[in-house]
């Protein structure tokens, strides 16, 4: 009886349980004498309805550019993916809702977001859509490197920007187990 | 049977509990592993200074990559110590996908054109496989006139043969350390004594001591087959040790080296000077690449 209780709370708190099944995290970048922009397919990540907490991490080295002499230098001079090979966004949602109800699709979203191995409180407003498969998360936020120890080089021609325009784009596809 | 019951309600608290402190990056884990990385820039570029690296150029580009070396540092003042002089390769490098490269290249040493095909076997990983390992095939041909035109002269007896397995690791941030066993075949060589075939031990490094700049050395020692083959005697083996600038779409080598020739059976086997004698030359390469297709 009491088993049958555990295993009938656990089923019901697994099914909140959404991971990300197709993503699209870009950034861009008005340089002087080029622009710079990249895409990144491979983000993972997972969210919990039940209370509203997530964990998304996105692999740097995964970033796509232009050239790979750009991806060279983003990861070995700029993010040092080797060292620090992700950038992590972990908080929670402002509310909770179940699937099948949501109505307002404005959130609030506050966590730690990770870049460079240095993490800073950031609240992001994002939209969150139900579709067929599940959620579809989208949100812009800009990134100031100075905030995460990333160092802009003076003498490089190749100048970057200060601050990064970020794009997110995350498809969550319930957890079925 | 209270005890029971209690015991019975510790264990449910319990189960509850850890399965509320259950972290969402441990269950990411589970569900999704992160991919795994390679290793980045085991070298800056294709060449140490003189040797192949593992490096390759991306799929798509074109790398124009023009290499110069100065005459002797011990010309003395009358040439300008060797600044009067200058031997050139000029070379492009191409990125047919991933794993593959081809590379052509013209040299004022012997007028030599050369052509190449490096193919990657595999990747260095961060957390796995510890090594690359590339190969690389050359082929050299000498264009001078034949110096003997009373005899018969044949084409192929122009050509040299290179072939190279470049086994290479990125030790960590700064250092990156490469072993390329080598087999260089001369189809002609001048005499009977002569080694047509001279296998050679070379080994390159890097050292980052800034985000851009690099310390390179190579080295190649070559080995003898037969004894007192004048083609072992009479040459060095090469020894380069330069510096590395890295400024956006350009790298930018500096050098000094005991090997005037550029093209790998060239400063391979062919190495006139000495280091000891100050048979040194001052050179540099610069490399810019273009993406013709994305």
């Amino acid at each position: 009886m009491g088993l049958g209780f555990i295993l009938s709370l656990t089923t019901s708190v697994e099914a909140q349980k959404l991971i990300v099944s197709k993503s699209l995290v870009s950034f861009f970048s008005d340089g002087l004498l080029e622009d710079i922009s990249a895409e990144n397919s491979k983000v993972q990540g997972i969210l919990n309805l039940e209370d509203g907490a997530f964990f998304i991490r996105i692999p740097m080295a995964m970033f796509e550019f232009e050239s790979d002499l750009m991806k060279e230098h983003f990861n070995e001079n700029y993010l040092e993916s080797e060292k620090f090979p992700t950038a992590t966004f972990k908080g929670k949602l402002e509310r909770t809702f179940k699937m099948g109800t949501l109505k307002n699709v404005d959130f609030l979203v506050q966590g730690q977001f990770v870049i460079h191995g240095v993490s800073q409180d950031r609240s992001l407003n994002v939209t969150i859509v139900e579709v067929k498969e599940g959620l579809e998360v989208k949100g812009k936020f800009d990134v100031l490197l100075e905030d995460h120890n990333i160092e802009i080089p003076t003498i490089v021609f190749q100048k970057i920007a200060e601050t990064i325009a970020v794009e997110v784009q995350l498809q969550f596809i319930e957890l079925k187990k | 049977m209270i005890n029971r019951i209690s015991l019975n309600f510790i264990a449910v608290f319990f189960v509850l509990v850890t399965y509320a402190q259950d972290d969402l990056e441990d269950m990411l884990n589970e569900i999704a592993p992160l991919p795994e990385q390679e290793a980045m820039a085991t070298f800056k570029s294709g060449r140490v200074i003189n040797l192949h690296t593992n490096e390759r150029v991306a799929a798509g580009s074109l790398e124009l990559r023009i290499s110069h070396r100065f005459g002797r540092l011990n010309g003395g003042a009358y040439e300008l110590w060797g600044l009067d002089q200058s031997t050139i390769r000029i070379g492009l490098d191409y990125g047919i996908n991933d794993r593959l490269n081809i590379g052509v290249g013209r040299n004022s040493y012997k007028k030599i054109y050369d052509g190449f095909v490096k193919y990657a076997f595999t990747n260095q990983r961060v957390n796995g496989m510890p090594l690359s390992i590339v190969g690389v095939s050359a082929i050299a041909v000498n264009s001078l006139h034949f110096s003997d035109l009373t005899r018969d002269n044949y084409f192929s007896s122009r050509i040299t043969y290179v072939n190279q397995l470049v086994l290479a690791r990125k030790f960590n941030e700064k250092l990156s350390l490469e072993f390329v066993p080598t087999w260089v075949h001369y189809n002609l060589v001048s005499t009977t004594a002569d080694q047509n075939d001279i296998p050679v031990l070379a080994f390159g490094g890097r050292l980052k001591v800034s985000k851009r700049v690099s310390i390179n050395m190579d080295y190649g020692y070559r080995v003898a087959l037969k004894k007192n083959a004048p083609n072992i005697e009479n040459y060095n083996n090469s020894l380069s040790v330069g510096v590395d600038i890295e400024t956006g779409g350009h790298v930018f080598q500096l050098q000094l080296t005991n090997s005037l020739p550029m093209v790998d059976m060239g400063f391979l086997t062919e190495t006139n000077d000495k280091w000891l004698d100050g048979g040194i030359h001052l050179g540099f390469n610069i490399t810019r690449e273009f993406v013709l297709k994305r």
